[in-house]
């Protein structure tokens, strides 16, 4: 077997002339497709990233002054173990440090943020875990704490983190059906596009077959077209994904604790998702020509 | 050379194409395959290099029975086999000298080879000064002798012609039967579907009439009917 790349490369500019419609038509398809499919993960990931304090049923964090001292953080321990309304032993207490790296990866998309805070800057914190999850209980516990010396803030999850969550589920849902079903669309427009292709070169297929051409040989610059629309629909999916998180850490107000802080996909995660996306653009396309071969040339 | 046993075909619809057809042709004959239209001389042909696979009945090419070629093996049976045909399937958007040169590229011949051989091709059909012409530039005879240059490039050990006469006038096919008399005379095997009365008569080849599908007559040195 012998392929010359230049060849391949020749018979898929060849048929992006003949039809620069279909193909095109094709890549946006692919690409908005693999997008949709993208955005959910984006958006899962995002959300992900934004709970991560509160999972393992922490439903308030008492944040303490940075420069409270140890006396008063002991006194919070002290009333919060002595609270029967809290489970003593899955509260956790994340000191200055652990919420420095706390910080560092939830603004990881961030320098200026994250090159604005020191260790010493962090506010240790509880992170609550009440016997009852209901958000009136969990409102007037938190209350509780309010106004105790050396504390900063307190922050319950009640029902705001909690949409969020329901939120991130129900859009990632419709993201990944929704996807889904423009994939399948875009699989039946790469599996016209080869057909097209087929049938604009059936003399050249015919004689390549007569002359003993192998049936590798034959197929291979087809099912090139297919994958390389593919990938190049996923490749361009790209910067689409950085808006889509962009939009999302929006949502935040960078300059508080708020609740939507780090409503953000990491930058690890997006590109992650990307490549997927790319090796799932060239696998539809794949799959789509080897269908439009399999029908179409009988070789 | 080539040898069939028992060889029927039916298409779909009960169409009888070939009825138990058996004979055997030597390495280096020169054979006409006569017979009014639907006899079923396209098919014969399209039976032996595998375009087409029999109902019953066994066919061995080059000693080798091809009912049992795997599917990966066929295209390495049909570069011992040239093909010409009566509309010569050349394509419109290459040159001579690119049709001849793509029979070689797409089997893997290295670039040398093709650079080697293609003027040689040309020069024995006679078109060496029409090389870098388009097929619509030539006449009917001129693109049959492309196609006979195309089919013989490689050096197959038979030559399947399907009324390659088809569509010339008398005088251009007497310069193609010239042509694959001498095609034939280099020791490749020849068999030729035609219609044409005057050629078979005088040539005076061993001659194979089909008849709705049965052999009817198989003579040596024959004439058409
Ligand atoms: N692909 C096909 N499908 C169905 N019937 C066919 C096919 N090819 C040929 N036939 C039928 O088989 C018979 C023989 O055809 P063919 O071999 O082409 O004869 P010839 O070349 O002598 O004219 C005819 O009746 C023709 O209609
Ligand atoms: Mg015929």
């Amino acid at each position: 077997m012998n392929f010359r790349l230049g060849n391949i490369f020749r018979e898929v500019s060849y048929s992006l002339r003949r039809n620069p419609t279909l193909f095109l038509g094709t890549l946006v398809v692919i690409a908005i497709s693999l997008l949709i499919l993208g955005s959910g993960l984006v958006v899962r990931s995002a959300v992900e990233n934004a709970t991560a304090r509160w999972k393992d049923g922490v439903e308030f964090i008492v944040f303490m002054n940075p420069d409270s001292s140890q006396v008063e953080i002991d006194a919070i321990k002290a009333k919060l173990d002595s609270n029967p309304e809290i489970i003593a032993a899955d509260t956790r207490f994340v000191d200055k440090q652990d919420a420095f790296i706390e910080f560092q990866s939830l603004f990881q998309e961030s320098d200026q943020i994250r090159e604005s805070v020191t260790v010493e800057d962090m506010p240790p914190s509880y992170r609550v875990v009440p016997r009852n999850a209901e958000s009136s209980v969990v409102e007037a516990l938190a209350d509780g704490f309010r106004d105790e010396p050396g504390v900063f803030q307190v922050v319950a999850a009640i029902d705001t983190i909690r949409a969020i969550e329901n939120v991130g589920d129900n859009l990632n849902r419709q993201f990944l059906i929704l996807g889904a079903f423009l994939l399948l669309a875009a699989m039946l427009l790469v599996y016209n596009t080869i057909r097209t292709t087929i049938f604009s070169r059936r003399r050249e297929v015919e004689v390549m077959r007569l002359v003993g051409a192998s049936n590798w040989y034959i197929r291979v610059p087809f099912m090139v077209e297919g994958v390389l629309q593919g990938l190049i629909a996923g490749l361009l999916t790209l910067p689409m994904y950085r808006v889509v998180n962009n939009f999302l850490s929006s949502l935040g107000d960078e300059e508080s604790l708020n609740l939507l802080d780090g409503l953000r996909a990491p930058s690890g995660d997006v590109v992650t998702i990307w490549i997927a996306m790319v090796l799932l653009g060239a696998f539809i396309g794949a799959a789509a020509s080897a269908v439009a071969l399999s029908r179409y040339l009988d070789v | 050379m080539i040898k069939l046993e028992n060889v029927s075909k039916i298409y779909k619809g009960d169409v009888v194409a070939l009825r138990n057809v058996t004979c055997e042709i030597q390495k280096g004959e020169f054979v006409f395959l006569v017979g009014p239209s639907g006899s079923g001389k396209s098919t014969f042909m399209r039976l032996l290099n595998k375009e087409e696979t029999p109902d019953s009945g066994v066919i061995y090419v080059a000693g080798k029975d091809i009912g049992r070629l795997s599917g990966w093996r066929v295209p390495f049976l049909r570069r011992n086999i040239g093909c010409i045909f009566q509309d010569f399937k050349l394509l419109d958007n290459r040159t001579v000298a690119q049709n001849v040169a793509f029979a070689l590229e797409v089997i893997g011949r290295p670039r040398h080879v093709i650079s080697n051989q293609v003027p040689a091709i040309l020069e024995l059909v006679g078109l060496s000064p029409k090389a870098h012409n388009y097929p619509e530039e030539l006449s009917g005879g001129e693109q049959q002798r492309v196609s006979i240059a195309r089919a013989f490039v490689n050096r197959p050990l038979i030559l399947l012609a399907d009324e390659p006469t088809g569509n010339l006038d008398p005088a251009t096919s007497v310069g193609i039967m010239k042509l694959l008399d001498r095609i034939n005379k280099t020791g490749t095997t020849v068999v030729m579907a035609t219609h044409d009365r005057g050629i078979v008569d005088t040539m005076r080849k061993r001659v194979i009439e089909l008849d709705q599908g049965n052999l009817a007559r198989d003579q040596a040195r024959g004439v058409y009917e």
